[in-house]
């Protein structure tokens, strides 16, 4: 049965100065699977993750999710559509407590808006309180409850990771984008994200992410999408990648191919 | 007078404040580029420059020398002394702060410039006061095409022309000067080619102090000094620096001579009493439209971290 | 309904009418003035606390607005309109209420603004002034945003000074009352000097009223967040340019209200009010993000400042006391970190002491 596409990149292409950092990149992302996308350093992963989320502006190409375009929209309407994602050095509001942390990802799904805020209208009270249930459960789900109160800045870093996650998730996400998430973790901290990827992964979202670990693409990816000098190089299941020739002699030189 | 003669008066009032802004200009501009600080200062620069040299010229004439060595020893004086607090300010409050935020180091320029400015009023009194001409007199004017300047005009545009010369030999051929380039582009490069960086960012307040202060002295006989007029100065050389794209010096020349001339020509369609509000307005639209400047691209108005 | 959080509103409550009871007990009411102005300083400060401390946005021109709802105020209800009244517009006006008939201090007949129909148009226009200064300046950071706001104040005082109607470099004198409800006058009768009081001290309540309300909802934290990473808050769907517009154009009202209140109050507006870095150094020693050590910070300096106790050293002082903070506690004095440790301190020579008595 074919699955339906989720994210389609069409043609994409960004360049600083006379650097083609992604190069007329093309692929689809199907929904509710795991995709990887690798590629030695300098290849154009983080670029392109930050062309989908709207950081960075594209030159050519188009994005398109859920079958609507999403080029050069503003990273917080990029947001409002579907997509959150985790960044490579964790970005948690360091002042802010691991609860509030987490409810400020909630803010997409709730509607009190300025004024209502301002007047302390009951519905804005409402709101709060589903807020803070839901991400309450959230922190359940991670096991990070007890560190609720704690600000996010006093927290060891794999927990930081975590929390970052959980803030990304509260937003209600269809298309996470994961940059690098097991950068910096090691081997058991690793397996317990593969097993939250998993878990995510079988809640309904689908997962496009960038990562280094080869043995955690293999273990969790569906699909794995292969990047080279910004050009898209090969992609395929994991065996497909695994053996592919192009891709060994790009990551260890010609003489392993 | 005619038509033409009116449009080259305005003129030259335009490069003769153009000079001086382009001068403030390029002071943030080097301690910008060093420190990532912009000093809210710099204006205070000039007015203290010019308040020294009028003190010391006054005490020298007075103790007998003639009017020509006192006011170059006067001057010479108070830049060596406007150096000095240039080196003592970032010595107290800047060379020992950790990791500041940009809102900090705000803070504190400003916080500098406003205890500068009252100190002055202390020290000086709330009246204004001028420098002698640097040659001639108040009356004296010299004739160009139809245009009636003062030799104190030509002395301006003389002087800034010989510092922006200068400083371009400086920082392209001294050891020093690229020193401080170096430091410009990458701080812990730098650090690690041996450069001494903790003086390079002392040299570079250093420098556009003695700036500040022979730009003070060179405008005073003809703006009259007052203990007020430093932050006009900095908002005005701040706007040229913007202009010409934030630590680009040689831009903010071009940028200088734009806003001086554009404010003199304001004076033809709007009262002279709003002359400051047209400066202020061209800051705050170029900020909005384009705060990398006439002559920056895009991704470099991304601020310099300290 | 978390209600714990208008606890300490409630507290200063009290402590106001305390205050006022002491005064009057003490014969010191005279005191009684300073606080009331202090008050309508104050709301400056928590709306600036607002900005600077909760979202992040340094303004350094916020004396703007203040002069903005001030002298608006000012001038429509102290300009003579009357060499207008052929004009079927101001004739309108006159009979819909908004232009009245008084007397001035020398008997003769104006034509002004009502202050209440004044205080209204100077707020808009305020808030206009913020939407026009903000839409192009709230996107910029950093040291852009200080120059622009500061180059904002700068230039509100230079066409304070250049226009006649605005009285240039001296103040606009002889402003009237500002009649509210229930009879209550805003002015500086001698005689109404309690009922102003607690006039300012209530407009003070409710600005914090609307800041803690903000403070604990969804848009509060979503200042928060874009004070704490505004990529991250812009990732999370936070429109942040227009919340940080908001909270701008937010804090100039709060600026503008101030300014009329006190206009009538003091029954004059002068060029001096243009004191921007005031504010900014007393949200500094507040704590960037302790509101109420913001107002605390405000009601004290402001009280001393006004009583003359810094005498001609007024400006240097908080000059002085900005670089100090920046210098040494950039957070700010009564920041809530600080507070914790030092209650942990306490409390950890409390145990030990009391380890000691019971060994």
């Amino acid at each position: 049965m074919p699955k339906k596409t989720l994210l389609d990149i069409h043609n994409l292409s960004r360049a600083f100065g006379g650097l083609k950092a992604v190069n007329n990149v093309s692929f689809e992302v199907s929904s509710g699977i795991i995709q990887a996308i690798i590629g030695p350093n300098g290849a154009g992963k983080t670029t392109l993750f930050n062309l989908i989320s709207g950081r960075l502006r594209v030159d050519s190409g188009s994005i398109i999710f859920k079958g609507m375009p999403i080029t050069g929209l503003k990273p917080y309407k990029i947001a409002k559509s579907g997509i959150t994602c985790t960044f490579q050095t964790t970005r948690l509001f360091q002042h802010m407590t691991v609860l509030e942390n987490v409810m400020a990802g909630c803010h997409i799904r709730s509607r009190a808006d300025f004024v209502s805020c301002i007047l302390g209208l009951p519905r804005t009270w409402k709101e709060e309180r589903k807020m803070r249930q839901a991400s309450q459960n959230l922190l359940e789900k991670f096991d990070l409850m007890h560190y609720a109160d704690e600000y996010a800045e006093n927290l060891p870093f794999g927990k930081q990771r975590l929390v970052e996650f959980a803030r990304a998730l509260a937003a209600g996400p269809e298309l996470l984008l994961l940059d690098e998430p097991a950068a910096g973790l090691n081997i058991y901290e690793t397996e317990e994200l593969a097993k939250f990827i998993l878990s995510i992964k079988d809640s309904g979202i689908t997962i496009l992410i960038v990562e280094h670990d080869m043995s955690l693409v293999m273990d969790i990816s569906d699909h794995i999408v292969v990047l080279d000098q910004g050009r898209l190089l090969t992609e395929g299941s994991p065996k497909q990648v695994q053996k592919n020739p192009d891709v060994v002699r790009v990551y260890l030189g010609e003489e392993y191919a | 007078m005619n038509i033409s003669d009116i449009v080259l008066q305005y003129f030259f009032a335009g490069l003769r404040v153009g000079s001086i802004y382009a001068i403030v200009a390029i002071g943030f501009n080097i301690i910008y580029n060093t420190t990532g600080v912009i000093n809210f200062a710099q204006g205070e620069f000039l007015i203290i420059g010019a308040l020294l040299a009028i003190s010391f010229n006054s005490l020298l004439v007075f103790i007998g020398l003639p009017g020509v060595p006192a006011l170059i020893a006067a001057i010479i004086l108070a830049v060596f002394i406007t150096t000095a607090i240039g080196a003592a300010i970032e010595f107290a409050f800047i060379s020992w702060l950790k990791n500041p935020s940009v809102l900090r180091l705000i803070v504190i320029t400003i916080g500098i410039s406003i205890v500068m400015r009252e100190g002055m009023s202390y020290i000086w009194g709330i009246e204004t006061f001028a420098l002698p001409f640097f040659s001639g007199t108040e009356g004296t004017s010299i004739k160009i095409m139809g245009a009636s300047i003062s030799p104190q005009d030509i002395w301006i545009i003389g002087i800034c022309v010989f510092l922006v010369l200068v400083l371009y030999l400086f920082f392209k051929y001294t050891l020093t000067g690229k020193a401080m380039r170096a430091c410009a582009a990458n701080r812990t490069a730098a650090s690690l080619c041996g450069i001494n960086v903790k003086l390079m960012i002392t040299l570079s307040f250093m420098i556009s102090a003695a700036l500040g202060a022979l730009a003070g002295c060179a405008i005073s006989p003809l703006a009259k000094t007052n203990y007020e007029m430093g932050s006009a100065f900095a908002i005005k050389g701040f706007t040229v620096a913007i202009i010409g794209g934030l630590g680009n010096s040689m831009a903010a020349v071009a940028g200088g001579i734009m806003l001086g001339l554009i404010e003199s020509f304001s004076v033809s369609i709007l009262p002279m009493a709003y002359r400051d509000a047209v400066s202020i307005g061209i800051l705050l639209l170029i900020l909005s439209i384009k705060p990398s400047g006439l002559f920056g691209k895009r991704e470099e108005s991304a601020l310099k971290e300290y | 309904m978390d209600h714990k959080r208008y606890y300490p509103i409630a507290v200063l409550f009290c402590i106001v009418i305390v205050m006022q009871l002491l005064l009057a007990v003490t014969g010191t009411s005279f005191f009684l003035k300073e606080l009331t102005q202090a008050a309508y300083y104050t709301i400056v400060v928590i709306g600036l606390c607002l900005l600077i401390g909760y979202a992040g946005q340094i303004s350094l021109g916020h004396a703007g607005f203040f002069a903005i709802g001030g002298y608006t105020s000012a001038v429509l209800t102290t300009f003579d309109f009357s060499i207008f009244s052929s004009s079927p517009f101001i004739r309108f006006l006159h009979t819909i209420g908004f232009i009245i008939q008084r007397e001035d201090l020398y008997g003769k007949q104006l034509l002004t603004f009502s202050p209440m129909v004044a205080f209204i148009l100077a707020v808009l226009f305020s808030a206009l002034a913020a939407i026009a200064i903000g839409i192009p300046v709230i996107r910029l950071h950093g040291h852009y945003l200080a120059m622009a706001t500061l180059g904002f104040g700068v230039i509100i005082k230079a066409i304070i000074d250049a226009t006649t109607v605005l009285g240039a470099h001296d103040p606009i004198t002889s402003v009237p009352g500002f009649s509210l409800f229930f009879g209550l006058e805003v002015s500086s009768k001698i005689p109404l000097r309690i009922p102003n009081y607690y006039i300012s001290w209530g407009v003070v309540i409710i600005a914090l009223v609307i800041c803690i309300n903000l403070i604990h909802s969804r848009a509060g934290r979503a200042l928060r967040s874009i004070h704490g990473n505004e990529v991250a808050a812009n990732s999370l769907g936070i429109n942040t340019t227009r919340y940080k517009l908001y909270t701008f154009i937010l804090s100039a009202v709060f600026a503008a209200i101030a300014g009329v209140f006190l206009t009538h109050y003091n029954g004059s507006i002068g060029p001096s009010v243009m004191k921007s870095v005031r504010y900014v150094a007393i949200v500094a020693v507040g704590g960037m993000a302790n509101l109420w050590g913001c107002v605390l910070m405000s009601v004290v300096l402001t009280f001393l400042s006004l009583r003359g106790v810094f005498g001609s050293f007024d400006d240097i002082v908080f000059g002085a006391i900005l670089i100090a903070m920046m210098l040494f506690a950039p957070a700010g004095l009564l920041n809530l970190t600080r507070l914790k440790l030092w209650r942990e301190k306490i409390l950890l020579m409390i145990r030990k002491y009391a380890k000691k008595d019971s060994a």
